[in-house]
């Protein structure tokens, strides 16, 4: 016979959130193998998985692509938060674990990678400045350049687009740019000025090239 | 005056919560390149409006399934470990008398390895993931609303199994509640089942637990209702 008579439920839905997030990782990370525990870290998450997959899609433009990234993202925050020490806020280390799965899988450093850059419309010499720098100056020198020559919206979208791998639609959404041509203006301009500053110094500077 | 070095990415809520004198956040304000990580960071916390093209009600109802089953499945990792520091204790209390030393040596041995054994067939199943293929077995039916409003659940038997049990969770991952067993693949979920105050037509998330006797022989995936 069947028999469809429902359990009473505990009466537990609907419960308010009060807790920070420091709150749940602490009680996740103090009673891992109870329900209680499981309980405060799937609440945590919870509260991150759209803020994860958001960010994620924002940088590859896939829905599906997106949600593999986040579940990997989400399921490796999960796996990781005993080691978690709690030092550095909970979105930090979210936030850092979903960068480096996004710039791993889809991409390196690469401040070559300026397609959308226009290159070929930019004046000099065929050698990419950009390539100059890495080659032979490293990321601090570059810093200095790019702090002494460009204004400081365009020193954003430079990183934005090389460093943290941002679409220049997403840059231009980000930085509020007012040009027709949003950050791809800012940043063919910044490219322009780096050159000439490039340029500059190797004039001043023979043995430096 | 010591030089700031930049942040890492696990550092950046911190320091975005300093103030503006403090000479981390001064270093922020001037540092490209740790400015845009604050950019990236504060779109992560504050993601805005959702970008065209993007499914995050899809996301989030998907994401919260791998993240329930990764949970469930490290819950049953953990219950399947042997208590090795009471088991310890125990066994050295006993071999620790020399005339039953031989015998408990070689009774440890067959304890151990029948343990093994166990502990291999009892194995969880492999990791799930959010795509590809599942087993046809308890996977779930689509929801039916009868006329009086309470859903019909059905989904498809497992070989082995006696009962099945029916369990309802909110999108927090919280189980709301958990029907009783039955021994047919399908059941009613009824409004007297919920907790009462959760409204008619929250989103809630069910999965089915297949029964032998005591033991939990498999899960189903999990599939998405209205609360009647």
């Amino acid at each position: 016979m069947r028999d469809e008579r429902p359990i009473p439920a505990s009466n537990r839905a609907g419960a308010s959130e009060p807790e920070s997030d420091e709150d749940l990782v602490r009680e996740a990370r103090q009673a891992p193998g109870t329900a209680r525990g499981r309980l405060a870290a799937s609440r945590l998450l919870a509260r991150y998985q759209e803020r994860v997959y958001l960010w994620c899609y924002r940088r590859v433009w896939d829905h599906d692509r997106a949600l593999d990234l986040a579940q990997d993202v989400l399921l490796s925050a999960y796996r990781g938060l005993a080691g978690f020490r709690g030092s550095a806020r909970f979105s930090s280390w979210l936030f850092a674990i979903a960068r480096n799965r996004c710039l791993s899988q889809f991409r390196v450093p690469d401040w070559r990678r300026m397609e959308d850059v226009d290159l070929e419309s930019l004046p000099g010499p065929a050698a990419d400045p950009a390539d100059e720098v890495t080659g032979r100056e490293g990321e601090e020198r570059l810093l200095a350049l790019i702090r002494e020559h460009l204004d400081p919206v365009e020193q954003d979208a430079l990183w934005l687009r090389c460093s943290e791998g941002l679409p220049v639609d997403e840059i231009t959404r980000l930085l509020g740019t007012r040009q027709a041509s949003g950050a791809r203006g800012v940043l063919q301009s910044a490219r322009r000025k780096l050159r000439a500053a490039l340029e500059r110094r190797a004039a001043e500077e023979p043995g430096a090239r | 005056m010591k030089r700031v070095r930049c942040f890492e990415a696990g550092e950046i809520a911190e320091v975005l919560s300093l103030g503006a004198e403090d000479p981390r956040r001064r270093h922020l304000e001037g540092c490209p390149r740790c400015r845009a990580l604050a950019l990236s960071f504060r779109d992560f916390v504050e993601p805005g409006p959702v970008p065209a093209g993007a499914r995050s009600a899809e996301a989030a109802e998907r994401l919260s399934q791998a993240i329930a089953r990764e949970i469930e499945a490290g819950a049953r990792r953990a219950a399947s470990r042997p208590r090795t520091g009471a088991l310890r204790r125990w066994l050295e209390g006993w071999l620790g008398r020399p005339s039953l030393r031989p015998v408990w040596v070689t009774a440890s041995v067959v304890v151990v390895a029948g343990a093994a054994v166990i502990a291999i067939l009892s194995r969880p199943a492999p990791e799930s993931v959010l795509r590809g293929e599942r087993p046809a077995a308890l996977a779930l039916q689509p929801v039916r609303q009868q006329p009086g409003g309470e859903l019909r659940l059905r989904w498809e038997p497992l070989a082995g199994a006696v009962s099945y049990q029916v369990r309802l969770y909110a999108t927090s991952l919280e189980e709301v509640a958990r029907l009783e067993p039955v021994r047919v693949p399908e059941t009613v979920l009824r409004r007297e089942a919920l907790p009462s105050g959760l409204a008619s037509g929250t989103r809630l998330l069910w999965r089915v637990v297949a029964l032998r006797g005591g033991d939990e022989l498999a899960l189903s995936p999990v599939g998405s209702l209205r609360a009647p």
